[in-house]
């Protein structure tokens, strides 16, 4: 793990390894994946944020806690999905998973490190392909 | 004051009479020299006419199987075009347009450099038969392109003209990978692979 993020966004060990982590999947990011027979959300979908903020997602846990459901964290994207992965996977692929709540929505969290490097093992194409749809694509915005 | 006024419109008057008495003599000439035969050109005409058919008789003869034979060159060319770069280039378009923020999460806008950068890349390494790849938006105005066809995974991430990253995996031959800069030396033989 980075020190960048043990020291900026350490890790929570209060998260469970079992914890869905949950993201939301831009049509532009789902891909049909002929080899595996799926469509999936692309390995560009697992990035840092273009400001070099880590990765945001949102705790499944804190979303059932308050009562909510998962596609709420959807509402006013039209055409999204809804990607999970587990804190446990993500710890793996030495992330950390640190909370980072917004004034609206309380069950933010960040996954910090490097996702890039480390070819087919890299952070970002295990997510991609481990990743399971909460609220999978529509059709309609799948491409042919 | 009067007869100036007077006069002025007698001037005015005749000279409309002789803008339209021109303006008839114009179109009179026009339409003799259209409707009435003229020897000379119709001479031409024949010639040209003559010419015409005399061409034509010899690309349909038996014998002008030479130059049927060199126009062939002309459709070999547009069925070596990689049609799959069509679709690319108009999904790359499409991807021009996504306004700042386009994934809910501040991404930038794609950027016109990386598009040049990908397509030049495809226009030297797609075969007429290879397939469109997923053209995929990235966060920082990049564009990855993606190939999950025929047992081969490939993928180029093109951050920035200075900064790709390649890889690619053949699922069929015990997950054989590579990964690097996307050189089309390295590219080439993973996309004959990926082609039909």
């Amino acid at each position: 793990m980075s020190t960048f993020c043990l020291e900026h966004f350490p890790d929570d060990s209060s998260i469970a390894d079992t914890t869905d982590l949950l993201r939301r999947i831009p049509p532009w990011h789902f891909i049909r994946d002929d080899n595996l027979g799926v469509v999936r959300p692309s390995s560009a979908a697992f990035e840092d944020d273009a400001d070099g903020d880590p990765m945001s997602v949102y705790l499944s846990t804190l979303l059932v806690a308050n009562h909510r459901e998962s596609a709420s964290v959807l509402v006013g994207h039209t055409g999204y999905a809804l990607a999970s992965i587990t804190a446990g996977l993500a710890r793996q692929k030495n992330q950390t998973v640190c909370p980072a709540p917004l004034p609206e929505e309380a069950s933010h969290s960040v996954v910090c490190g490097d996702k890039r490097s480390g070819g087919r093992n890299s952070a970002k194409k295990v997510f991609a392909h481990s990743a399971r749809w909460v609220i999978p694509p529509s059709d309609g915005f799948v491409q042919r | 004051m009067v007869e100036a006024v007077l006069e002025y419109r007698q001037i005015e008057e005749a000279y409309g009479d002789a803008k339209e008495k021109h303006l008839w003599l114009k179109a009179r000439e026009r339409f003799t020299s259209e409707t009435h035969a003229r020897p000379d050109r119709d001479r031409y005409r024949n010639a040209w006419l003559k010419r015409f058919k005399a061409r034509r008789n010899v690309r349909e003869s038996a014998n002008c199987k030479e130059l049927h034979r060199k126009r062939r060159p002309v459709k070999a060319a547009s069925q070596n075009f990689p049609h799959g770069l069509i679709v690319a280039v108009q999904r790359m378009i499409e991807l021009l347009e996504l306004p700042p923020g386009w994934n809910s999460y501040n991404a930038r806008p794609i950027s016109k450099e990386n598009v040049k950068f990908a397509l030049s890349l495809l226009g030297q390494a797609m075969r007429a038969d290879t397939p469109a790849p997923t053209v995929i938006p990235m966060v920082r105005g990049g564009v990855q392109l993606e190939w999950h066809t025929g047992g081969i995974n490939l993928e180029i991430s093109i951050y920035s003209p200075h900064e790709a990253s390649f890889f690619a995996e053949n699922l069929r031959s015990g997950g054989d990978s590579i990964e690097g800069e996307p050189n089309l030396a390295l590219l080439r033989p993973w996309i004959d692979r990926l082609s039909r």
